[in-house]
């Protein structure tokens, strides 16, 4: 099997000094030794500072090059590109380290055939807490991105099993394959012997200025790690308890933050025994993990909680939640409450304190040895060598139906109210409206979600059309669809029948002139409703014309006879489903949207865009023919 | 769920939240606002659906209950009221929260256009001060040329 394993997560400073980064390097480390015989490789971005050599596990590393600067506009084109660039490699899976990466990585987005691909799924805490993760549009937006890219997996691995729980669930019917392969402590955190701890202890205790024995507490001013309800709770602790005890908080915080958090503790009436500790490095963590009288990590929500592991490792008594991945992690041989409740945690915490500290070291540690990256590794091998075989059941096609709704469309409403019912036996149809206000009849509203211009890009992004069609006719209320046929090719019904809208289209180089040939177009067909039609439309355009009488009953709407027939419609509809058939057969083969794609993309771009779409095209077939083989 | 909240979120609003997101409909879910005290101030700040979906909702609206010596005959009388006013009750609750929805999604477009205006902004500022370092650039073209014409005819 030949993997490749995207490491922008040990790249990005947002994810390599985090419990991320952690996950990553170890697992990459663990994978060859679980697979020595399946080609590894590591994936970098070279506009990222390079992945450290010791997190590479002596892996061969291959290094990509966005096509355009790093930036937002340029994301969409740069993560096609990369996809592109992947599936050229011809890679058996992919497998994406961090998928809900910030805007500085690039998350492959996928293109038609591609290989198997596989992320990590830590955790989907902005989902939970949208009011605080989610409260501005910009970042809805690029998460819902993330979201999307994430679900689009062969297979997700998740790192506990409540995450696992989370992403069936708000996944619903979209989540792929989830496995627990849960996770390990860093091999840093050993335990320490008799000498080290006593020799650590006192070289600590004087450098963070702890005299006394103290709880320890990592965290961060970030809503879900409850720094407030870990200060509460040790102010709720009986003073005759907390006075032989300082509580230290190892947490990074700015001058602002750390005033900010000086403040909750003077608040909270316990300002003189909160030590904050803002730099403390791995060693000195191992060594206060040793040390403390007890680990205490009231967090609301963890996707894997390494420090509770790390804890266990060294020694020490856990105080935890009692929710999210927590109770999988401190096991049986640690005290759980409920972290909504200081009073709670104080009680918890009192029953802790009440044991000796040593007085089940040997099952603690023996609970976190339980707990292998060995073992992490096989079972992500597993799960990657299983969903390889896996059969993917075909979908029914589904059509994006653009039209303008207004009030003035009346006819074409009606025309669509009985031609799209008999359409939906064979496709899945959406409606598409223009800007203005929408005025749809009750039955198309019914039976088919209705979408503005402006929702397209997204929709087709979480749930791909494979054809567009655009009802068009000589209106200025039909502008719109000159914006989105650039964007979403598709074919063009000309309702009303007019040269001037024919010459238009061609002028916009919409639809290819009479004159020209072979040049890629997005009016992927046209559909006229008379021979006289098919005739001048044959004068003008070179693209494929298809004539389709209207019913006889439409017509004579026309005259006020208001007689509706539904097999004239029947008829139509066979000839549209073979018309749109056909036409998403050929798209398919000559990979339309991807070729109009990169040219919007490069738009920008006139002194690069031949050049870049000849080398990207040349690497997409490249990377098909090799999956084809 | 594993997820014990803390009061402000519940698994219900997750499971659409991620619905909206999965089917590509963002645009349709409300975006929260941090600042509870915001939520009931007039005119609403930037998120109209905390303001008005607790006055949406009429059928299932509490009326207050005060003690008075003709109670139980007060509460039958509200009883057989409410059966009689329900349907119209559903109707206008109904409206009520499709006005709620369509306000919200109007909301949201505009946010959305104004953060479009802004990038436009920002791209003509941008094109101006090329149009100035390319004006700046004839200039000295000109200056050039006008000096070598100078030496030409001297």
């Amino acid at each position: 099997m030949h993997l490749l394993i995207d490491g922008q997560a040990l790249q990005t400073p947002s994810s390599r000094l985090r419990g991320i980064g952690r996950y990553g390097s170890n697992l990459l480390r663990a994978l060859p030794i679980a697979r020595p015989n399946w080609r590894i490789e590591v994936v970098q971005n070279s506009s990222l500072p390079p992945i450290a050599r010791e997190d590479l596990a002596e892996l061969p590393v291959l290094s990509f090059t966005p096509p355009l600067a790093p930036a937002v506009p340029h994301q969409d084109i740069n993560e096609r590109f990369y996809a592109d660039w992947l599936t050229a490699r011809g890679p058996d899976g992919v497998l994406v380290l961090s998928p809900c990466e910030g805007w500085e990585a690039l998350v492959p987005c996928f293109c038609g055939s591609r290989p198997r691909l596989f992320g990590i799924a830590y955790d989907l805490i902005p989902l939970l807490y949208p009011r605080h993760y989610l409260n501005n549009i910009a970042v809805s937006r690029w998460y819902a991105h993330r979201f999307r890219q994430l679900l689009s997996s062969d297979a997700l691995l998740a790192i506990s099993e409540a995450t696992a729980r989370d992403v069936r669930v708000l996944g619903g019917a979209d989540a792929p394959l989830v496995v627990n392969i849960a996770g390990a402590v860093d091999p840093l955190f050993a335990p320490l012997s008799p000498s080290e701890q006593a020799a650590g202890a006192a070289l600590v205790r004087k450098r963070f200025n702890l005299d006394r024995e103290f709880i320890l507490h990592i965290g961060a001013l970030d809503h879900r790690k409850n720094l407030l309800g870990a200060i509460r709770a040790f102010a709720a602790l009986p003073a005759k308890c907390r006075a032989a005890l300082d509580l230290a908080v190892v947490c990074r915080l700015k001058p602002a933050e750390k005033a900010a958090v000086e403040e909750m503790a003077r608040a909270s009436g316990v300002s003189s025994s909160v030590k904050l500790i803002c730099s403390a490095n791995d060693q000195d963590l191992r060594t206060l993990y040793a040390t403390c009288r007890l680990f205490f990590f009231p967090s609301l929500y963890e996707g894997l909680g390494l420090p509770v592991l790390e804890a266990l490792h060294c020694g020490a008594p856990v105080v935890t939640s009692d929710c999210s991945s927590l109770p999988e992690y401190a096991g049986p041989v640690s005290w759980l409450g409920d972290p909504t409740s200081p009073e709670a945690m104080a009680v918890v915490l009192r029953e802790a304190l009440a044991e000796p500290r040593d007085a089940r070291r040997p099952d603690r540690e023996a609970f976190a040895r339980t707990f292998h990256w060995n073992t992490t590794a096989e079972r992500a091998c597993a799960v990657m060598e299983r969903s390889l075989s896996r059969f993917v059941k075909p979908l029914r096609r589904r059509l994006a139906w653009v039209m303008p709704m207004t009030a003035a469309d009346q006819p074409m409403l009606e025309y669509a109210a009985k031609l799209l019912p008999l359409l939906s036996e064979h496709f899945d149809i959406e409606l598409i409206a223009g800007y203005g206000s929408i005025a749809a009849l009750e039955s198309l509203s019914q039976n088919h979600l209705l979408l503005s211009a402006q929702e397209v890009a997204a929709r087709h992004a979480a749930k791909p059309y494979d054809m567009f069609i655009y009802q068009w006719s000589a209106s200025p209320r039909h502008r719109f669809m000159l914006d989105l046929l650039p964007l979403f090719p598709g074919l063009i019904e000309l309702h009303d029948f007019s040269t001037v809208d024919l010459d238009r289209l061609v002028e916009l180089n919409l639809l290819r002139p009479r004159s020209a040939s072979g040049e890629w177009v997005p009016g992927l067909g046209l559909l006229v409703h008379s021979a006289a039609a098919w005739q001048q439309a044959g004068r003008v355009v070179n693209s494929s014309i298809l004539c389709l009488s209207l019913p006889s009953s439409l017509l004579a709407q026309s005259t006020a006879t208001k007689a509706t027939q539904p097999h004239d419609f029947r008829h139509l509809a066979a000839g549209y489903v073979r018309w749109i058939d056909r036409a998403i057969d050929q798209h398919e083969q000559t990979d339309g949207p991807w070729h109009s794609f990169a040219l919007q993309c490069l738009a920008d771009h006139p002194d690069m865009a031949d050049r870049a779409i000849d080398t990207w095209t040349t690497l997409r077939t490249q990377g098909q023919q090799q999956l084809a083989g | 769920m594993s997820l014990r909240t803390d009061g402000s979120e519940t698994p219900p609003s997750a499971e659409r939240l991620a619905q909206a997101l999965r089917s590509g409909l963002e645009l349709r879910w409300s975006i929260p606002s941090l600042d509870l005290e915001a939520s009931t101030c007039f005119p609403p700040n930037a998120n109209v659906r905390p303001f008005l979906e607790r006055h949406a909702d009429l059928l299932h609206y509490s009326l207050p209950r005060r003690l008075h010596p003709l109670s139980r005959f007060v509460q039958g009388i509200r009883k057989v009221l409410r059966k009689f006013i329900s349907p119209w009750l559903d109707v206008q609750t109904r409206f009520n929260l499709s006005a709620v929805s369509v306000l919200e999604q109007i909301e949201q477009r505009v946010q959305s256009l104004e953060q479009t205006e802004r990038v436009l902004r920002q791209t003509i500022e941008a094109l101006e001060k090329k149009q100035v370092a390319v004006e700046q650039q004839s200039e000295q073209v000109d200056e050039y040329a006008i000096s070598l014409l100078t030496r030409e005819k001297s």
